[in-house]
């Protein structure tokens, strides 16, 4: 490997405008060919760090920023914009927002004869990243016919056709299901092989952690080499509950949503097919299953948004929806007048604000704030806490667990689990963390039908916090 | 509702299989559809503005079904239909509030033009791809345009699912008294989404334009369809 520094940062400062400093005199360098993982809390600077590598926190963002960043051993500021784009490539956390046309096959093309200039040596490239990356069934769907790992794997691809030497994944693993969380490690593999640096920024680190050179912790400003702790901890941190996992067999009350043999599809093909659920007030649900599988389809018929093709749906109490893309479900300016509109809307006494308020605190949510600048795990906590003072007899949750630290999504469980007299489906695509969790019924979506989960081998979502928390505490107080 | 929305935005999306026919042909084909819907409502009687209209979205309908299937082009329509509903209920209530209101037939025409006019309109992005749009805007000396067409047909798919996400959401929110208040998050999403593809594009550029194709064997169909278009609609403007 060669030795040389591919981003050298030095006493780094950043502050978006009106805001806070995010870095304080951060320092690190990563080395040529080194492949680097960055760890951290929601909203610790991981994405802050990625734009300021890619120039767009100065030029986009337009915060401040003072310190010296060195790429390739030149200074940033010296490097055109041509030039760092052709040397570092970033792979952002919503892949759909990375496209410019709608064929895939043409998004890579089109970038590769931006790139090569001729067709033969676009052809040529695309056909070779094609290879590489194992996409050769997603070349010709429109790119928002992809589901959100899908489209991930193509614009890896995208990024690869142009040479980069430098990688920055911002949360990679964010809408990847397990199959693409695997096809990630593969990417790493190829990445190591071909030389190339690689910087990931990734809250769900387990699946991954041991294929990377160097970790880095992200906190109070400052950047942590926590390489040889984090790995420590993962040794001789123990599993609290290593008991077999079994589901919960509380007794639940009465019956919420029924679905008799419900069938579904979309141009003659079957999505859904002899669907049969029956939720009971205190179910906890989860139904896995991998991208693209049908599980937001199977919420939306849940929620009545969706009329089945066959079969029906019986729908005995409120539902309400809380979508992957959760900065939908609110309207207000505030959170305070969120939880006053929907006592408002739903013509509850003036106990409910009082309630809401007092719940929203509880969960450390800052109750003047707008509630579309809440990280995820606030904004998911926020929507239940509403979807409560709603009545809503059953939520129905899509990916909540998208971009949470363990951490995060431990509470969030512990939070459900905490309202008994609700029930809710959890649609997630990722089995990391949810193991060992009291879920009272629990399946995998495959081949449009639901088989009974099997949680053997499933890590303990309460470990992985543990070691999480372990990693976090060990520097920087 | 959510298939027709996806149908819907398959309307704005470039056919591959047109790479057969050149890009000039295209040019004049969909130039053709556009400007006989204008020269149909032109006609000076009712009935020959009624006859070259239904004509007019004949052929836009063939044509679109030829590439995208019946069954999209179906589905897409019934939302098209849902603003052709607006214009009906626009003429009830002038009915009974006694304001001045068109006849039914003029509803009716009005209604046809709107959609001639649309599927006319759509056919700009679906027989002419967005590389080629760029193209030919940049030689125009309208860079900007270029990009800000790109970005505009590349969001129609997004923004519409978006859009049906925050329907779900917010109705068993606030039930549908509370449905107007979509337009919050909505907003706010467009918001976030324009600065995200200001940094797409300032990472990644613009992406790389067409080459312009001004001749293929097969534009003989084309230009032939054209002709067709142009003397049936002057054909029919010929009837008092």
């Amino acid at each position: 490997m060669n030795r040389e520094p591919a981003i050298e940062v030095k006493n780094l400062f950043y502050k978006y405008p009106g805001g806070d400093y995010i870095f304080r005199g951060a320092y690190f360098e990563v080395l040529r060919g080194e492949h680097v993982l960055v760890i951290g809390d929601t909203g610790s600077g991981k994405s802050t760090l990625v734009r300021i590598l890619s120039r767009t926190a100065e030029f986009i963002y337009r915060g401040e920023l003072s310190g010296e960043i060195r790429i390739l051993g030149k200074n940033i500021g010296e490097i055109g914009f041509e030039e760092l784009q052709r040397l570092v490539h970033v792979i952002g956390q919503n892949p759909y927002l990375y496209f410019t046309e709608h064929v895939v096959r043409d998004e890579l093309y089109s970038y590769a004869l931006k790139i090569y200039k001729t067709s033969e040596k676009a052809e040529r490239a695309v056909r070779k990243v094609v290879e590489a990356t194992h996409i050769y069934n997603l070349v010709d769907k429109y790119f928002y016919e992809l589901s959100g790992g899908e489209a991930k794997r193509v614009i890896v691809a995208r990024a690869l056709i142009a040479e980069p030497e430098i990688l920055l994944f911002d949360e990679p693993l964010m809408w990847l299901d397990d199959r693409g969380v695997s096809d990630f490690l593969d990417l790493l593999k190829l990445l190591r092989y071909l030389g190339r640096t690689v910087l990931v920024f990734e809250h769900r680190f387990l699946p991954i952690i041991r294929e990377f050179d160097r970790v880095f912790l992200l906190k109070n400003g400052r950047i942590y080499d926590v390489s040889t702790h984090a790995l420590n901890v993962l040794k001789e941190t123990p599993d609290p509950d290593n008991s077999s996992s079994t589901l919960d067999s509380r007794t639940t009350g009465r019956e919420i949503v029924k679905t008799v043999n419900i069938e579904h599809g979309y141009n003659g093909r079957i999505v859904l097919k002899n669907i049969n659920l029956s939720i009971k007030q205190g179910d906890l649900v989860l139904i896995y299953g991998l991208n693209g599988t049908g599980k937001t389809t199977l919420l939306k018929i849940l929620a009545g948004y969706l009329k089945p093709k066959k079969g029906r749906v019986e729908r005995k109490g409120r539902i309400l929806y809380i979508p992957q893309n959760t900065l939908l479900f609110f309207t207000e300016e505030t959170v305070r007048k969120e939880i006053e509109m929907i006592c408002k809307t739903w013509k509850k006494n003036t106990n409910c604000i009082e309630k809401g308020l007092e719940l929203v605190s509880k969960q450390g949510i800052p109750l003047n704030r707008s509630p579309f600048t809440l990280s995820h795990g606030q904004m998911v906590k926020l929507a239940i806490i509403i979807s409560g003072l709603a009545g809503a007899d059953l939520v129905l949750l899509d990916e909540p667990f998208a971009g949470l630290t363990y951490s995060d999504r431990l509470s969030l469980l512990e939070y459900m689990l905490s309202m008994r007299d609700k029930a809710f489906i959890l649609a997630t695509s990722t089995i990391q963390g949810i193991g060992r969790v009291n879920w009272t019924q629990a399946y995998k979506l495959e081949d449009g039908a639901l088989y009974p989960f099997d949680f053997e081998s499933k890590t303990s979502l309460k470990w992985a916090s543990l070691v999480y928390e372990a990693i976090k505490n060990g520097v920087g107080d | 509702m959510a298939s027709a929305i996806r149908d819907f935005s398959y309307l704005f999306i470039y056919s591959k299989k047109l790479e057969e026919y050149s890009t000039l042909a295209r040019i004049v084909f969909t130039s053709t559809l556009v400007t006989a819907s204008i020269l149909a409502a032109r006609n000076n009687s009712i009935l020959s503005m009624l006859l070259g209209l239904v004509y007019v979205v004949s052929i836009a309908l063939y044509v679109i079904a030829s590439f995208r299937g019946w069954r999209v082009l179906l589905n897409a329509i019934s939302l098209v239909g849902f603003f052709l509903m607006i214009g009906s209920s626009i003429y009830i209530i002038s009915y009974f509030m006694g304001w001045s209101r068109p006849t039914p037939l003029e509803v009716v025409t009005g209604s046809l033009l709107t959609l001639a006019l649309f599927l006319s309109f759509s056919c700009l992005f679906q027989l002419i791809s967005l590389r080629e749009w760029r193209r030919i805007l940049d030689l125009l000396g309208l860079k900007s345009i270029s990009l800000l067409l790109s970005l505009t047909v590349l969001l129609v798919p997004t923004v519409l699912v978006y859009t049906s996400e925050a329907f779900t959401a917010i109705k068993l929110k606030y039930g549908n008294r509370g449905l107007h208040r979509v337009i919050i998050p909505l907003v706010l999403y467009t918001f976030f989404v324009s600065r995200s593809l200001a940094e797409s594009y300032t990472l990644f550029g613009v992406m790389s334009e067409s080459k312009l194709t001004t001749w293929k064997s097969k534009d003989v169909y084309l230009y032939t369809a054209s002709i067709i278009i142009l003397l049936g609609v002057f054909t029919v403007g010929l009837i008092k």
